[in-house]
């Protein structure tokens, strides 16, 4: 065995060349050639140089003899053969197939490689020939979120067609790429279209508001080292519109991948408050009634209805016990919050069960009976001073003859007005002048008489109008209902229809019943002369026991007065007497069979009709008629009980037909919108709040519950009120960067725990606005004012939620219960912050 | 000291990389476009290290520094990588690609860092060193020698026990060993079974043959130190295969995907 194998002596050692392209192909037999391949990996043996072949030798003739002279390294000397006679190499080397080395085997690999990856990216980058698929889609750059799965391969969807230039590389800043951002964003805008406005103007604003001053974008750099540094970094960038959706929202992470996550830093890093976690440095929570900050769309007071309507006191008492409840179950344990309020969705407040199941057990009465609505009447007026006052004018003019049947205007009927008239009664209200008074004192002002003339003639013009049953004896060639919502849609009511709903044909002669037929007459004569620009002529007023044969008319006392002649005005028509009149409750009825429009007793509801059966009367008839004994005349109140249009003592009257009536509900809406002074809104209070004084109503006690909102412009100009027909709306205003998942925390703890119910505060109620507070002389606009609001539980505090939302435990992230987008959708109460 | 100052280096680099890593990501900045910028300015200079090699005669530092630079980048590259994906797996096709890419090559260069500093110590250990090249030369030379002596041997003593031991038993142990069933197999096994075998035929053999299988057992070593010196350094050689085309190949797909992110990346 040989010490060593290998040699390193020069003369011994072969001359490798593993750095070169081709190598020897013969080496594995032990017998490597020692010329080598050329650059080419062509063999070298074999080849002719200088007269002999490569690998031969050139011996070296000594004396006589030839002498090998092969060095050791290329098979020792001498060889054993020696060199030919002619003197010529013995040897020859055998001629092999070179081979590449392996450094060369290796570029080769890699050249292969890499152009193997170029033709795979070019397969994959080349434009597809579907003209549905997104040029570049084949590249697949991720699998988009799930939310976003839907527009994969639609590359275009997200990303504009903005370039960069080369240089932009080395914008560090991003200066360059703003505007692209700005684009891509836009592109997002137009699915996510809530963000940021209506218009998406603050997409790109902090938590894409506009009211958020650049100043909560000036963090304090301290505390941690970390946030310091993000905070200079972030100051610089987030700033000015610098917040694009990309900036938070990176996709192509998976469908797994939450692109809405954020870290608690990453919140922080833009505010100026940072602290370490809830429990330790969050604020306490700023508002000191948190989060009872606006008031409830609903007016309840949860004092009164849980401690004593539902409570011991009531327990003990149970013949007060509203039908249906079990008086041993009326006690604050078994009545809980979820009785009446069930989780909503995650973020989303409680919502209060349907009416039907929480409040109808005892409220179900309050919506259908009581007062109706007055729909139609033509109102009491101070005709003798009135027509006084126009017969001093010059020339001297009057309103004739005036029958009423209401002491005041019905808000309905004063939008079946012209708007001249309107007018002249928006002027009146606000010079503290009701003109609907019999009683009222008609002051001397030129102007006013000048209203209340206006008025009073679009009044009479209003009942000539709608009880004509002849086109031909109507101006507007309309009768009933067109005539109607012709006047509704002038007034600038966009559904007039809505308004009308189910009121029957024929109803419009409920005008009739508070007239005579000579004073009906009259009225018509009246008004056609005074439309020819002949005005009736001025009335001498009467006097308190007036002689039949003083009066100008023809009819004396008595002969077609409802109340039996005793009460006649000038020409002797026949007139309610607005101050005196009580036609209240149904109790009253005109005398059957005399020279009136029916008896008072017709109804319209459910569409049926029951007119009295008389016709214009006369006095013959009224002589001959006989009184009715078989037949009891048909209480209207009674036939429309459960609700619907009926008229009585010459009103037009409409009955709820219970909660969420949808024609009054039209009513209340469509009206809340046209109003644009306080005064409209104090009349649209009269007209529907109960406290208003008119105790009971069913029509109109919608808005005992149903709190009203103002709505102001920028320049905090009156533009229309709004109703809160729901309870808890998810206010666009307060609580938009918040969210809490009742239906979560009410599996680990009950409502109490957070919603701590205080003793009874007057605060809670006063928070509401009364009628008072809707007068121009009081300050109304603060109590108008949703946010002025005292709730009757306690203020939650920062504690009671830290003590479960800490680290390790129920969590303390920000997105836990914040949100970043601000939201835009359709308030469900009104936006009121930014005043 | 230098394993320890280079290691220090590192992991301050690294620590240095993660923090700003962190403040980007905090600060809502774009960082998957910086680390990107950064991870690709790492790999083209830790790719130069090869151009180093072709280009000897420049003064650019010492290879041996370049080396260090590259084992260290190289392991700071792996880090920035996790940082650059935020340890998440892609899921994009070029993305997936460019990952299996780097983990190829990332993984080919521990395993080359690995084998560099450990192979080496076991030729030293196990005899002597031999040029690669020579070494199929030396495999035949060895058998050839075997086969001599035996020849002769039984020429010498008449017996035909060696002869017919190495025909049936040793004459494959001579043959060339692939690299595969050298690490796979247990190295020390193959010479132990062979030794075992010539000490079973040993038993027949009269006193002339005993200096031959003496000599055997000299050969069976001497082949022990052949396979090993020629498998060590074909892993030595092959390990490249893998680690410097798929660099290349990375580098192609690198680019591109730089390329596509600075296009289509809307913030920054």
């Amino acid at each position: 065995m040989p010490e060593s194998f290998q040699s390193t002596r020069h003369r011994k050692s072969a001359y490798n060349r593993p750095e070169q392209r081709w190598i020897c192909g013969g080496e594995c037999k032990d017998c490597p050639c020692f010329l080598g391949p050329d650059s080419k990996g062509n063999c070298q043996a074999g080849t002719e140089f200088d007269g002999r072949k490569s690998g031969q030798c050139l011996p070296r003739k000594s004396a006589d003899r030839w002498l090998c002279t092969r060095q050791d390294t290329h098979g020792g000397e001498p060889c054993e053969t020696g060199p030919l006679p002619d003197g010529s190499c013995c040897m020859s080397v055998p001629v092999c197939r070179p081979k590449r080395s392996l450094r060369s085997k290796r570029g080769i690999f890699t050249i292969a490689l890499s152009l193997a990856t170029c033709v795979w990216l070019v397969a994959i980058l080349a434009p597809k020939a579907d003209p549905d698929t997104d040029p570049m889609s084949g590249l697949n750059a991720g699998q988009l979120s799930a939310n976003h799965s839907h527009i994969a391969n639609q590359c275009y969807r997200c990303h504009s067609n903005e370039e960069l230039p080369v240089s932009a590389l080395l914008d560090i800043h991003g200066t360059a790429s703003h505007h692209r951002a700005i684009e891509d964003g836009k592109l997002c805008l137009s699915c996510h279209n809530t963000v940021g406005g209506p218009r998406g103007e603050f997409a790109f604003n902090p938590h894409t508001a506009g009211d958020l001053s650049p100043d909560s974008m000036a963090p304090q750099k301290s505390g941690a080292l970390i946030m310091a540094v993000a905070s200079s970094i972030a100051s610089n960038h987030l700033t000015d519109g610098g917040i694009h959706c990309a900036t938070c929202h990176q996709e192509h992470h998976g469908e797994e991948f939450n692109i809405a996550t954020l870290s608690d830093r990453q919140c922080q890093v833009c505010h100026k408050n940072q602290f370490e976690s809830f429990s330790n440095g969050h604020p306490e929570f700023t508002q000191s009634r948190y989060p009872y900050s606006r008031r409830s769309g609903i007016f309840f007071d949860h004092y009164s209805h849980y401690q004593t309507h539902f409570g011991e006191e009531l327990k003990s008492n149970p013949e007060t016990v509203p039908e249906g409840f079990d008086p041993a179950s009326l006690h604050s344990e078994s009545v809980s919050c979820t009785s009446c309020h069930s989780a909503g969705k995650t973020g989303e407040p409680m919502s209060v069960k349907p009416f039907e199941a929480s409040c109808a057990a005892c409220h179900t009465k309050n919506t259908f009976s009581g007062t109706p609505l007055t729909f139609l009447a033509s109102p009491a007026i101070n005709l003798i001073a009135v027509n006084e006052r126009l017969a001093e004018s010059t020339p001297p003019r009057s309103i004739g003859t005036w029958t009423d049947s209401a002491n005041s205007i019905p808000w309905p009927t004063l939008y079946l007005l012209d708007k001249d008239a309107r007018d002249a009664w928006a002027r009146l209200n606000s010079a503290g002048i009701n003109p609907f008074d019999a009683a009222a004192e008609i002051p001397n002002d030129p102007a006013a008489i000048k209203d209340i003339e206006t008025i009073a003639w679009a009044v009479k013009e209003l009942i000539r109008d709608l009880a004509q049953n002849f086109p031909h004896e109507n101006p507007s060639n309309l009768i009933g209902h067109d005539e109607l919502t012709r006047r509704l849609r002038e007034s600038g009511f966009d559904d007039p229809e809505a308004l009308v709903k189910g009121l029957p044909p024929g109803a419009f002669d409920a005008i009739l019943q508070g007239f005579s037929k000579d004073s009906y007459i009259k009225l018509i004569e009246e008004v056609d002369a005074k439309r020819q620009g002949n005005y009736p002529p001025a009335v001498t007023p009467p006097t308190p026991e007036p002689a039949p044969d003083e009066t100008t008319g023809t009819a004396p006392a008595g002969e077609e007065d409802f109340n039996g002649g005793e009460e006649t005005f000038g020409e002797g028509e026949s007139t309610f007497d607005g101050g005196e009149e009580s036609f209240g409750e149904g109790e009253e009825t005109f005398g059957g069979g005399e020279e009136s429009f029916g008896e008072g007793e017709e109804t319209f509801g459910g569409g049926e009709e029951s007119f009295g059966d008389e016709e214009f009367g006369t006095e013959e008839n009224k002589e001959e008629k006989p009184e009715p004994k078989e037949l009891e005349p048909i209480d209207p109140i009674n036939w429309a009980a459960q609700g619907g249009w009926y008229q009585q003592f010459g009103k037009l009257y409409y009955r709820s037909t219970g909660h969420a009536d949808p024609l009054i509900k039209n009513w209340l809406d469509q009206t809340s919108k046209k109003i644009d002074s306080p005064l409209a809104l104090a009349h649209f209070k009269d007209g529907f709040d109960f406290r208003s004084g008119v105790e009971s109503s069913s029509s109109g006690s919608c808005l005992k519950c149903h709190v009203v909102d103002e709505i102001r412009d920028e320049s905090g100009k009156l533009t229309g009120a709004r109703i809160n027909w729901r309870s808890v709306g998810k206010d666009a205003t307060r609580h938009t960067l918040t969210r809490y998942d009742h239906a979560t925390h009410l599996l680990l703890t009950d409502c109490r725990s957070c919603h701590q119910t205080i003793t009874k505060d007057p605060a809670y109620t006063n928070s509401f606005p009364t009628s008072e507070h809707w007068n121009e002389k009081f300050n109304w606009t603060a109590k108008a004012d949703p946010l002025k609001f005292m709730s009757n539980f306690k203020a939650i505090k920062k504690q009671t939620c830290s003590e479960c939302h800490q680290s390790g435990k129920a969590g303390d992230s920000c997105i836990q219960c914040h949100l970043y987008h601000k939201t835009f959708s359709a308030p469900v109460s009104l936006p009121t912050e930014s005043r | 000291m230098r394993r320890i100052t280079n290691t220090a280096l590192t992991v301050v680099a690294a620590i240095a990389l993660t923090f700003i890593w962190k403040a980007l990501t905090v600060s809502l900045r774009p960082h998957a476009f910086y680390t990107g910028l950064v991870l690709l300015g790492f790999v083209l200079l830790l790719t130069l290290f090869n151009a180093r090699k072709k280009l000897p005669f420049l003064p650019l530092l010492k290879a041996s520094h370049w080396l260090q630079f590259h084992i260290y980048a190289g392991l700071l590259s792996i880090f920035l990588y996790g940082l650059h994906t935020d340890f998440r797996i892609p899921t994009g096709n070029l993305e997936i690609a460019l990952a299996l890419l780097f983990a190829v090559v990332s993984l080919s260069g521990v395993v080359g860092l690995f084998i560099s500093r450990y192979l080496p110590r076991l030729m030293a250990r196990s005899g002597e060193p031999l040029t690669f090249e020579q070494i199929p030369a030396f495999e035949t030379r060895l058998r050839r020698e075997v086969e001599d002596l035996i020849e002769i041997t039984e020429k010498k003593t008449g017996a035909s026990a060696l002869s017919d031991a190495y025909i049936n038993q040793l004459s494959g142990y001579f043959q060339p060993r692939s690299v595969v069933r050298f690490f796979l197999g247990n190295p020390n096994r193959f010479r132990a079974r062979a030794m075992a075998d010539l000490e079973n035929s040993a038993r027949y053999t009269s006193e002339d043959e005993r200096s031959a299988v003496e000599e055997l057992k000299g050969f069976i070593d001497t082949k022990y130190n052949l396979d090993l010196q020629k498998c060590s350094q074909t892993l030595l050689r092959y390990w490249l295969f893998i680690h410097i085309p798929f660099t290349y190949s990375m580098l192609v797909v690198a680019l591109t995907h730089a390329w596509i992110a600075f296009n289509y990346t809307a913030s920054r």
